[in-house]
């Protein structure tokens, strides 16, 4: 269960999922004027460096 | 590439300090070559228009309606830094790594990136974007390290790379929209 758990965790596309949907919530929000425009810059970066996860 | 001796002990937590510190570097240097240099020359609308412009021929280029080399320093880990060590090798593998300057690009979003701090960032955005590029990268080193199965992690990314890529240019491009409008 534990195993199971932590596996769905660690998947690579957990992240990618995470971010994707921080990502339109963040510039949803921004664009509202609920969040600084700085932390729509910090989750496209995030999603930026992520996107080229494979190249390591 | 990942079975590397940088991968070693508690190495990936240099190697993601590398990264932080690559990303940081590069982004410092787009924001005062793009603040000293272009802006300058530049009306905001046709800076607007440029990152929109490269954002463009990535995504085109990534569903394969235009074949383009986006460029890159598509190197492998040098023996000289492999021998460095697991911690001041790894550390310098990260950090060039994380300037972008020598890694391969499997996606243009990174480009897109550059583009936007060099045209559009302030300097504590671009600063803030840097170290988060970096953590971006880091967070597929350490999830792969938490990964029970380092063989099942790499299958994982390879069967859901089209998904993953997909989803990250969604966000991508909402907030692109958001921080070139603001």
């Amino acid at each position: 269960m534990m195993s199971g758990a932590r596996t769905q965790l660690t998947h690579p596309l957990t992240p990618a999922l995470v971010l994707g949907g921080a990502g339109v919530g963040t510039a949803a929000a921004v664009w509202a004027g609920r969040l600084p425009v700085l932390v729509a810059w910090v989750v496209l970066a995030l999603s930026a460096g992520y996107a080229i996860s494979g190249s390591v | 590439m990942l079975s590397s001796s940088v991968w070693r002990g508690a190495s990936h937590w240099w190697f993601s300090t590398g990264l932080v510190l690559g990303g940081l570097t590069t982004a410092v240097g787009a924001v005062a070559l793009g603040s000293l240099l272009l802006r300058p020359l530049l009306a905001h609308v046709v800076e607007v228009v440029a990152v929109a412009l490269v954002l463009a021929v990535v995504l085109l280029n990534e569903i394969g309606l235009i074949t383009l080399r986006l460029p890159q320093n598509a190197r492998q880990v040098p023996e000289v830094i492999r021998d460095d060590g697991p911690r001041y090798g790894a550390l310098q593998f990260g950090f060039e790594m994380g300037t972008g300057l020598r890694t391969y690009m499997t996606s243009g979003l990174p480009h897109v990136l550059l583009a936007g701090v060099l045209l559009a960032a302030s300097l504590p955005e671009a600063a803030l974007a840097g170290l988060a590029f970096g953590a971006g990268r880091a967070l597929m080193t350490l999830t792969r390290h938490a990964h029970p199965i380092d063989a099942d992690w790499d299958a994982a990314l390879l069967s859901t790379e089209k998904v993953l890529r997909t989803v990250l240019t969604i966000g991508f491009v909402a907030l692109l929209a958001v921080v070139l409008t603001h």
